[in-house]
């Protein structure tokens, strides 16, 4: 009768926790979708008119996004990474996509543009990135192609996050990558940017061509 | 009955093996993506109709649109003439970043490249991004999932062994 007893109680405890894993699982997919049908619908409603009230006032967006928001579209063609990146670096956030950092630079403006995701599940495969590979990033703002110019491994604990003066992109998961229980370090992906398409003339270019 | 269970919970890990499987990466390795990297280089010596994946010929159908186009992207141009154009870097040469952390740093071999000018008004418009804390530890990415999900499998079959022994 105590080992029937035993053999339910386990059972229910390995299905409520797999249930709650389930659930967070779903709760991040139907996020993520949500996060993508919003981008994708705030870039299909831009006008010239929002355009130049952004170039008039360059740089004054980052303090407006709300925790949340989609703010960019992410792409690391060598791990097949397609994501759109959400404002904040909240649980919530971290479910939904990979998340920037608020207070850093938005990516291809000038400072360090921080960018962090889980290591199961959006940047599950970060630890493929090599030096050379490249990243693309989409904002309102422009396109910009960065080059990954180092991969550093460093202590949970460490402040390793510092604002340049030129314009950087910082992706961050926890390492090691495949570890049970909470990872000790943090791999930081560093990137350079080789080249940068402003939103005006990727927009022009795409319509001219379309 | 329990194995009515067995049979569903099986059937659901089975079927969701695909989605699920960036939750057990502390287990299972995933499948290593294709060694598709594009070169890192830039684009610079490319044609327009090469950076915006059109085909060439595509550009002379549009003729008013273009003008149009034009007449909107030169306003904007004039507003702000270091943002409006594509700019390209030379290859990348080998140096440390400045964004990252020298403290246990391992950067492989690699390359730096040149960093795309700053545009003109970054003086001035500082003050309204709101910088990055120096120093500030990198957000914690840390998740439990994996280590829950897999406790939870091993109960199920703790569970499954202990009351096949017991009947």
């Amino acid at each position: 009768m105590n080992r029937r007893a035993a053999g339910l109680i386990l059972y229910a405890v390995g299905a409520a926790l797999l249930l709650d894993v389930g659930v967070t699982y779903a709760r991040g997919v139907m996020a993520s979708d949500a996060a993508r049908a919003a981008w994708e619908r705030e870039q299909a409603h831009r006008s010239v008119l929002t355009i130049k009230r952004e170039v008039e006032r360059p740089y004054a967006r980052t303090a407006t996004l709300a925790l949340g928001a989609p703010m960019a579209h992410l792409v690391i063609p060598a791990i097949g990474l397609d994501e759109i990146v959400v404002e904040g670096v909240g649980e919530d956030q971290l479910n939904a996509g990979p998340g920037h950092m608020p207070g850093s630079a938005l990516p291809g403006d000038p400072g360090n543009a921080v960018i962090s995701a889980h290591r199961d599940r959006h940047f599950h495969a970060l630890d493929h990135v090599a030096v050379g590979d490249t990243i693309i990033t989409t904002t309102d703002r422009g396109r910009v192609t960065w080059v990954v110019v180092g991969r550093h491994i460093v202590p949970s604990d460490a402040r390793a996050l510092f604002d340049t003066h030129d314009a950087t992109l910082t992706l961050t998961t926890c390492w090691p990558v495949r570890y049970l229980g909470p990872a000790p370090d943090r791999l930081l992906i560093t990137a350079r940017p080789a080249l940068v398409v402003s939103r005006a003339a990727a927009d022009s270019r795409a319509m001219f061509t379309r | 009955m329990h194995r009515w269970i067995s049979v569903v919970l099986a059937l659901g890990l089975a079927g969701s093996a695909a989605p699920a499987a960036a939750q057990f990466t502390a287990a299972v390795e995933p499948p290593k993506h294709a060694a598709v990297r594009p070169a890192p280089v830039p684009i610079a010596s490319q044609p327009e109709s090469t950076k915006t994946g059109q085909p060439p010929t595509a550009a002379k159908t549009l003729s008013d649109m273009k003008v149009w186009v034009d007449s909107a992207a030169t306003a904007l141009a004039q507003a702000t003439p270091a943002q409006s154009e594509t700019t390209a870097t030379a290859p990348p040469r080998a140096a440390a970043p400045s964004g990252a952390a020298k403290p246990g740093a391992q950067p492989k071999p690699g390359a730096q490249p040149k960093p795309a000018a700053p545009p003109a008004t970054v003086s001035e418009s500082r003050g309204e991004v709101g910088n990055l804390r120096n120093g500030a530890r990198a957000p914690a990415t840390a998740t439990p999932l994996p280590t829950l999900a897999l406790l939870g499998i091993a109960s199920l079959i703790a569970g499954a062994l202990l009351r096949r022994r017991w009947s």
